[in-house]
Parts: C-alpha cells; sequence; structure tokens
C-alpha cells in the first residue's frame, strides 16, 4: 500500500466523519428549534434576551415617525441617532436588544418606518427626544406618529398621508 | 386631558411662530412662554406669561417673589437649602425646579413644604437633551411625588423647535421612569396649572 492509497482512504474517512457530523448538527438544530435540547451554542447573552422564552418568536412592532429638521437629512443619519439616543439614555446593551432597524425613510417627506422589538417600542419612542443632538445644538426632532403590528399595515398609512 | 407646555424660552422672534405652530399640531392646548416675548400670542393656543426666579439665598429668594404679579406662572430655581424652603413653602412660587444638587433635602419635611405652599415639583425635558444621565432625577422626582402625593409638572423648556417633545414621548418618557400609565396621564394634564392662573374657562371654551 503506497502513500496514494493512504491519503485516499484518509480522505474518505474524513468525509464520512464530516458527513455524519453534519448530520448530527441538523438533528441538534432541530431539537433546538423544537425547544427539546438547551442550546448551548448560543454562548453568553445579555439578560434582556435570557428573558425571552427559548423558541419563542421574536414580536415586531413598526414605529412610523416623522423627522422635523431644517436641513436635508438623510435615512443612515436618522438611525445613527435613534440608535446613539437609545444608547445614552438605556445603554449600550439595550440597543442589541431592542433589535432597532429602519425599514424604510423617505427623504422627501421625511418619513420613516423603524422595526423594533415588542417589549421595546416604549424605551425607543422615550428616547425620540434626546435624538439628534450634534454638539451643542439639537438637530432634528422625531415625532412618533403611530406603532403598527405589520409592515404592510405602516406603508398603507403612510400612503393615505 | 388638557395638554399644557408649562413653559417654553424661544431663542428668537423668528422661533415663536414656528414653536406655536409645532405645539398646536401636537395637540397642546396653552403654552406658558418666558416673560421676554410676553406680548405674543397665537389663535391657536392660549398663551400665558412665565417668569423664571432664582435665589442663592433665602433673603434674596424673598426679594424675587415680591417682584412676580398675578397672572404670571412663577417658576423657582432654588440654588440652596434656604432658598428651597422659602420657594416652597411660599404660594407666589407655582413652579419650583428642584436641582439634583440638593437631593439630601428631599425628606418628608421638604415634602410637607411643598405642599403648605401649594407648589409643582418642576422638571424640564431640555435639560435630559444636555445631559442624558438627568433621567435618573426624573425618576426620583417621579418617586417621590408619588410617595407624598405632591404634583409634578413636566415642561419641554425649548428655545428652539427641535428641543419641543411630542406628548406620546412625554408619556412613554414617564412610563420608562417607572409611572404607572394613569399617573403618567395625570401628570400631563394641565387642568391644575391652569387653574391655578385663573385661566381655566378660557381654556375650556377655546376647546
Amino acid at each position: 500500500m503506497g502513500i496514494a492509497d493512504i491519503t485516499v482512504l484518509l480522505c474518505l474517512g474524513l468525509s464520512v466523519a464530516n458527513l455524519f457530523m453534519f448530520i448530527y448538527l441538523l438533528i441538534y438544530k432541530k431539537r433546538i428549534e423544537t425547544g427539546r435540547e438547551p442550546n448551548l451554542l448560543r454562548g453568553k447573552t445579555i439578560p434582556a434576551i435570557r428573558t425571552i422564552k427559548f423558541g419563542k418568536k421574536f414580536r415586531k412592532r413598526y414605529i412610523i415617525f416623522e423627522v422635523l429638521s431644517r436641513d436635508a437629512i438623510d435615512g443612515e443619519t436618522v438611525k445613527k441617532h435613534i440608535k446613539s439616543a437609545v444608547a445614552k439614555l438605556f445603554g449600550e446593551p439595550t440597543v442589541m436588544s431592542s433589535g432597532i432597524s429602519l425599514i424604510f425613510y423617505d427623504e422627501k417627506t421625511n418619513i420613516g418606518i423603524l422595526r423594533v422589538n415588542r417589549e421595546s417600542v416604549s424605551l425607543v419612542i422615550a428616547s425620540f427626544h434626546i435624538a439628534g443632538k450634534e454638539g451643542k445644538e439639537k438637530k432634528l426632532m422625531l415625532v412618533p406618529i403611530k406603532v403598527t403590528g405589520s409592515l404592510k399595515k405602516a406603508k398603507e398609512l403612510i400612503e393615505k398621508r | 386631558m388638557l395638554l399644557v407646555d408649562a413653559y417654553v424660552r424661544p431663542k428668537n422672534e423668528e422661533e415663536i411662530n414656528k414653536i406655536f405652530e409645532l405645539e398646536a399640531r401636537f395637540g397642546y392646548k396653552a403654552v406658558g412662554i418666558d416673560k421676554q416675548y410676553e406680548g405674543s400670542s397665537d389663535e391657536r393656543i392660549i398663551t400665558f406669561p412665565v417668569r423664571v426666579v432664582s435665589g442663592r439665598n433665602e433673603a434674596e429668594a424673598k426679594e424675587v417673589l415680591r417682584e412676580c404679579k398675578k397672572g404670571e406662572l412663577v417658576i423657582s430655581k432654588p440654588n440652596d437649602p434656604g432658598s428651597l424652603r422659602v420657594f416652597s413653602r411660599d404660594t407666589r412660587a407655582h413652579i419650583v425646579e428642584i436641582s439634583p444638587k440638593l437631593v439630601h433635602l428631599m425628606d418628608r419635611n421638604q415634602a410637607e413644604l411643598l405642599k403648605v405652599g401649594k407648589s409643582f415639583i418642576g422638571f424640564s425635558l431640555s435639560s435630559l437633551i444636555d445631559d442624558p444621565k438627568m433621567f435618573w432625577w426624573l425618576s426620583f422626582l417621579l418617586n417621590y411625588s408619588m410617595k407624598y402625593n405632591i404634583d409634578l409638572v413636566i415642561f419641554s423648556g425649548a428655545s428652539r423647535f427641535e428641543e419641543l417633545v411630542h406628548p406620546k414621548t412625554t408619556l412613554n418618557l414617564l412610563i420608562q421612569a417607572g409611572s404607572p400609565k394613569e399617573i403618567a396621564f395625570k401628570i400631563m394634564d394641565g387642568n391644575k396649572l391652569l387653574k391655578i392662573l385663573g385661566i381655566m374657562d378660557f381654556a375650556v371654551e377655546k376647546r
């Protein structure tokens, strides 16, 4: 038996082991998703996330808001200001646990949709007050218009306005 | 519920119209405007003059209160224990905006003085913009007012229109500071404040 044969056998063995490992992980993932197995792969989590029951669906809410400002402002800046305001008022971990993401922002009408976790709606709206501070002066004002449960409804409301 | 923004201090004449326009849009019925711009008014909302006084000691506090006239809302800013006691027990000072450095004086006796003077505790939301760490002070004042049954007034203290605050934002700030929803609504209601100033009937008519 030559070196080439040994290498082929080794590769074959490794690929079979990989296949078994892959199948095992697939079954393990399925068990985690159904809640039969604790998720040991997730590592350390922040308290706000830990309180959410394992396997439970994250419910979202859509906040329709309006930006009042003297200058033109883009969506990225608005998102940055909102995240910074939440961090200043409630701390950095809250930004992560509240799952803030800017879904839509119209620069012409200055109206946008913000997606957040249901549990964090109140704190995100509360931090609208301090959002937009640059240097010593506040550059923009965020006005909450409506909170909806679906993106479709939020878009409909914007179209109606 | 009657929404009242007890104090705005516009930076210049141009800001006044913008502030009035937005306050009316947000649903405020009455706005307290700094004495400097006393003459300015708007047909959509009721305006009343606000005098801000501060004292560094007891004698100075008494002196500034003597200058206050009827019909204007007086917001007092005490700087030392003596002036805090004077402003609290005097009925001429309607709102006492207490600084966090006087936190050690906030006890039962202080609450009794505030009740004697029928004074409100005030919190300016513009201080939250300057320093978000002031959120703990809002939370403290909220608990204090609930414990001793003293009225709390939240006002914007805006100098620019960007500093104004939407009622929904105020409500959520109060909820996050630890207030139950019913008490948050009570705090936001400006009926008591307008009754003190004697413009309640006019407000109801305009509504």
